[in-house]
């Protein structure tokens, strides 16, 4: 499939960037949708929960551990964007470690869309290993803060 | 109907046991198979499904769960360490330390593969949830 990109004046793929463009994630485990920023050691992602996420619980909520994966697929979706910039495919990637989750309990929260805006900041990078701070935001609201250790292509 | 990763998760979990151990703790052991249509691995990866690290994490919270009879949600959760991947139709054994409090549950967990090896072993501490 050939995918186009957005460009700006200098010729760099312009943010918002859709999530799968930059991702090897797909169908129901693709949870995030658009990589919105991207400057040195951080990025921000979007992520919508509505009725079709596999991580909506029976309570319509979601699973506490969505929140992990959110912010993993934002540290893949800012390496790929990195590797969209170096005219390079969207690399494989893996969760290695979790340090220090912990979030607000959504698992029965109301049933309607939901959106999270996803904030990470690359504190240490050692060639393919990353560790990040990661936060997820509802609003104004921090509802999730973890440091997640990625190996990444 | 969406099939979710909850309503996928308890007919891949079996054998879930629970036994005192020393000093007040429980241990608890369970066995796991995530068959090739399990919702997890749709879509990761395309070309190489595996299991993704946070469903390990969901079924160590399910198991702990069955064993205890309470629904718990997550306070924390550290030095979680995947280290082999999961791949369809993997037989996979869990074993996790408890110990229990009135108003939470923490503990550790091991997975490990038929051979032993160990895929993934961290900490938690869980809320009991209102019923």
């Amino acid at each position: 499939m050939t995918k186009t990109f957005n460009m700006n004046s200098s010729g760099i793929p312009s943010l918002p960037c859709p999530a799968e463009n930059l991702i090897i994630h797909r169908g129901p485990m693709l949870l995030i949708d658009e990589l919105l920023e991207r400057q040195h050691s951080h990025a921000v992602a979007s992520s919508t929960l509505d009725k079709g996420n596999i991580c909506i619980t029976k309570k319509f909520g979601v699973l506490p551990e969505y929140f992990i994966e959110v912010l993993a697929q934002t540290v893949a979706a800012a390496s790929g964007y990195d590797r969209l910039i170096a005219e390079a495919p969207p690399g494989s990637g893996f969760l290695v470690g979790v340090e220090n989750f912990t979030c607000e309990d959504f698992t029965s929260a109301p049933a309607k869309p939901q959106k999270f805006i996803t904030r990470i900041l690359t504190t240490m990078e050692a060639g393919a290993m990353k560790i990040v701070h990661g936060e997820v935001f509802a609003g104004d609201i921090s509802v999730a803060t973890a440091e997640l250790k990625l190996w990444l292509e | 109907m969406t099939f979710t990763i909850e309503d996928a998760l308890p007919s891949c979990v079996s054998a879930v046991d629970i036994a005192p151990a020393p000093d007040g703790r429980k241990e608890i052991t369970a066995e796991c198979l995530f068959p090739a249509t399990f919702p997890g691995f749709q879509g990761h990866f395309p070309k190489r499904p595996l299991l993704p690290g946070i469903i390990q994490l969901v079924s160590v919270r399910n198991i702990v769960e069955q064993a205890t009879g309470r629904n718990l949600t997550v306070k924390r959760y550290t030095g979680t360490k995947f280290k082999l991947p999961i791949e369809p139709g993997q037989q996979i054994s869990v074993q996790i330390t408890i110990e229990p409090s009135p108003h939470a549950i923490q503990g550790k967990f091991k997975i490990r593969s038929t051979a032993k090896k160990i895929i993934s072993s961290g900490s938690f501490s869980f809320s009991l949830q209102e019923e």
